[in-house]
């Protein structure tokens, strides 16, 4: 009975491992270099545009393969059509070795996640020369220190991040929620397939394909969109795209078509069902998928190395700045960006849950 | 009932003898099953048929058909012309679910306002014309003060008391009611059964009433459509029905013996006989909610299955004014 799930399960894994780009460029050190890390690598510091083309199709084949593979195990399964009563099903764990079992799940993953997110935010607190705590890296944050790997003062780059994430989280509202709203309202089975597949198609290829190919196509003669600061958002957009197209078709899906149709017989219009009753039915999901949204712009990193623009840095891009050029205060700095881009992340993960759960309470 | 109200029913009542719905010989297939075979029905301005037949025969899908929410073959008429291609959003029908469906994101008042806001006739245009309107309909099934409660704080009867007036609302051309008293319990019941009743007789309200039970069905309604597996095979008074049961599936669903007495005068699927007049004595051999609770208690008029009826229950006078 769980078969499906757990192959569905794992395919997601696999998505997102196979296009994981930053740990692998960190940690990776040159050594285990990935497709994700080949062509970043192949366009930026060797410039071979074709070399880095034709990993990426390569790429795109494969996740093509697995993202369709992952769409009719997970609809078989009918997972989207489920996630808003997951509530329901919660409950305590009852016997002692349940609870045993429990404690040890949770455990393994405190240990996994907390541990590099804790010695991040200590060293970020803790002075290197004496071990006193300090938040002297983050009121230095404000001013570009001589030397510094960035060309702007790290505040920008968190000013950049939360302006992008907006811009985003809006982008993806706007394309987000008629793309759901078809999805659901298309009556023929293999149209709204393809819509499913089409939308779900970014989550597969990775950010760092994504931003090559902007890149690429926007190199227009005369029109050089690469320039432009809107291009990010974008770019993040359709990294967000599929995540968010899945939390609001999953939130439509729980709306009751009953309420639909009294509307319907009340005199409401399609129009007017939709401002009247789907949207405010679904106004928690649709918040909670615009933050979802914004989340991902923050952390984005694939895309935004190839795109940023140096005076216009990101969080993530400043830190990996910071990261790679030698130098205490750079390195200072890196730990202390990293430990604000946490603190938010981690904010709007809590907001998000805390909307899902009132979400799922509301039906 | 205060002028406003009575004015709208008076308007109603004039119209009623041309107000009529017409189902022609609709036809509904789901999943390859025939849900609805052939359905053909009436009814007059300012009456109240009741559509009674055991749980899965198709009632709530002809209910469906009627308000525009179901494809369906045949034809659905309003007054001689076809709503074929008028959406369930134009068709000014009011429908009350089994199941409310009360919008959860608004608070009574507003679910009441819904219909007045979605089609701004002249007279709801303000808010204050709408707040109006709603505490006249609050008023009307008895829910005064109710009016910012959100509804999933409200009891079963309440909350069918306000789909009731949310349905009523914007002033119906049709009601229909799908099973309204269906799993609530007895005390309950019974007050809606004579509460329904009253208030869609003070409005003159032309209404079709879903029940599978048939002591609901006559305490109700002015004519009775008995169907069966997506069919109708009977129309006629409650008396009528009662007394002369078109077949033995009729007489076992009314819990009696095969009919001994002489044959129907309807044939099945063809209306039963009709009454000349409007609506008020358009049925006066009928129990029209009026039934006179015995001495022995309000109870015994509904516990015993028929023996209420047609004993306790009087005929009503040819021109008694609704209660
Ligand atoms: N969407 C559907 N698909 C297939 N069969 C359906 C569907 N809806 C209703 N039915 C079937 O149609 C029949 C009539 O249903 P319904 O109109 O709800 O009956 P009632 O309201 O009289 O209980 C039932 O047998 C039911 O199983
Ligand atoms: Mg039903």
């Amino acid at each position: 009975m769980l078969t499906r799930p757990i192959v569905a399960a794992a395919l997601l894994v696999f998505l997102f491992d196979f296009t994981s780009f930053g740990v692998v460029l960190l940690l990776g050190a040159g050594r285990f270099a990935t497709l994700e890390v080949e062509i970043y690598l192949q366009t930026v510091t060797l410039f071979d545009l074709r070399a880095a083309a034709v990993l990426s199709l390569l790429q795109l084949l494969l996740t093509a393969l697995v993202t369709s593979a992952y769409s009719s195990a997970a609809s078989r399964y009918g997972a989207t059509a489920r996630l808003g009563r997951a509530a329901t099903h919660e409950r305590w764990p009852a016997s002692g070795r349940e609870r045993l079992l429990v404690a040890l799940t949770v455990g393994a993953l405190l240990a996994w996640l907390v541990v590099p997110l804790t010695a991040l935010a200590l060293r970020a607190l803790f002075s290197v020369e004496d071990g006193r705590l300090t938040l002297a890296l983050f009121t230095r944050l404000a001013s570009r220190p001589r030397g510094a790997a960035l060309t702007v003062a790290p505040l920008l780059a968190i000013r950049n991040s939360l302006l992008f994430a907006a811009l985003t989280a809006v982008l993806s509202l706007a394309v987000g929620l008629p793309a759901a709203r078809a999805a659901i309202g298309v009556r023929r089975a293999w149209l709204r397939r393809l819509v499913d597949v089409a939308v779900m198609l970014p989550l597969g290829t990775s950010p760092v394909t994504i931003g090559f190919g902007f890149i690429l196509a926007l190199n227009l003669p005369g029109w050089d969109l690469r320039a432009s600061p809107v291009l990010l958002p974008v770019a993040h957009t359709l990294v967000a795209l599929p995540l968010v197209f899945r939390a609001l078709v999953g939130g439509l899906q729980a709306v009751p078509v009953r309420l639909r149709e009294a509307a319907a017989v009340l005199g409401a219009s399609p129009a007017q069902r939709f401002i009247h009753v789907e949207l405010p039915v679904l106004g928690r999901a649709v918040a909670s998928a615009a933050l979802f949204a914004a989340a991902i712009s923050l952390g984005e990193f694939g895309a935004s190395a190839l795109i940023a623009r140096p005076e216009l840095p990101t969080i993530t891009t400043a830190i990996f700045r910071s990261l790679s050029r030698p130098g205490a205060a750079n390195y200072g700095q890196g730990m202390a960006l990293a430990t604000l881009l946490m603190l938010t992340t981690a904010l709007s993960v809590a907001l998000i849950e805390r909307l899902r759960v009132a979400a799922a309470r509301d039906f | 009932m205060n002028g406003s109200e009575q004015d709208a029913a008076r308007r109603r009542h004039a119209a009623a003898a041309a107000d009529a719905l017409e189902v022609r010989r609709v036809a509904v297939q789901l999943g390859g099953a025939a849900v609805l075979d052939d359905v053909s029905l009436t009814a007059h301005g300012g009456e109240i048929v009741a559509l009674l037949g055991p749980s899965g025969c198709g009632k709530t899908t002809l209910l469906r058909v009627i308000a525009g929410l179901q494809p369906h073959a045949g034809d659905v008429l309003w007054q001689g012309r076809s709503l074929a291609a008028v959406p369930a959003h134009g068709r000014g029908f009011g429908l009350v679910f089994q199941d409310q469906a009360l919008f959860p994101h608004l608070d009574v008042e507003r679910n009441v306002a819904f219909g007045l806001r979605m089609q701004p006739r002249t007279q709801h245009r303000n808010a204050a014309e709408r707040r109006r309107r709603v505490a006249e309909l609050l008023e009307l099934v008895g829910l005064s003060g109710f009016s910012r409660r959100p509804v999933d704080a409200l009891s079963g009867g309440e909350a069918q008391r306000v789909a009731l007036a949310r349905a009523l609302a914007p002033h119906p051309r049709l009601l229909m009611l799908d099973e309204p008293l269906a799993g609530l319990d007895r005390p309950l019941r019974e007050q809606l059964l004579v509460d329904l009743p009253r208030i869609l007789r003070r409005l003159r309200q032309t209404a079709l009433f879903v029940t599978h039970d048939l002591e609901e069905a006559l305490a109700v309604s002015d004519r009775v459509a008995v169907m069966r597996a997506g069919r109708i095979v009977q129309v006629g008074t409650p008396r009528a029905v009662h007394e002369r049961p078109a077949n033995a599936f009729v007489a076992r669903f009314l819990g009696r013996a095969a009919a001994p007495g002489p044959p129907p005068r309807a044939p099945p699927t063809t209306p039963g006989p009709r009454s000349s007049g409007p609506a008020s004595s358009a049925a006066p051999t009928s129990c029209t909610g009026r039934c006179v609770p015995p001495a022995a208690g309000t109870r015994a008029c509904w516990r015993p299955r028929l023996a209420c009826y047609p004993t306790i229950c009087p005929p009503r006078p040819a021109n008694a004014a609704p209660s």
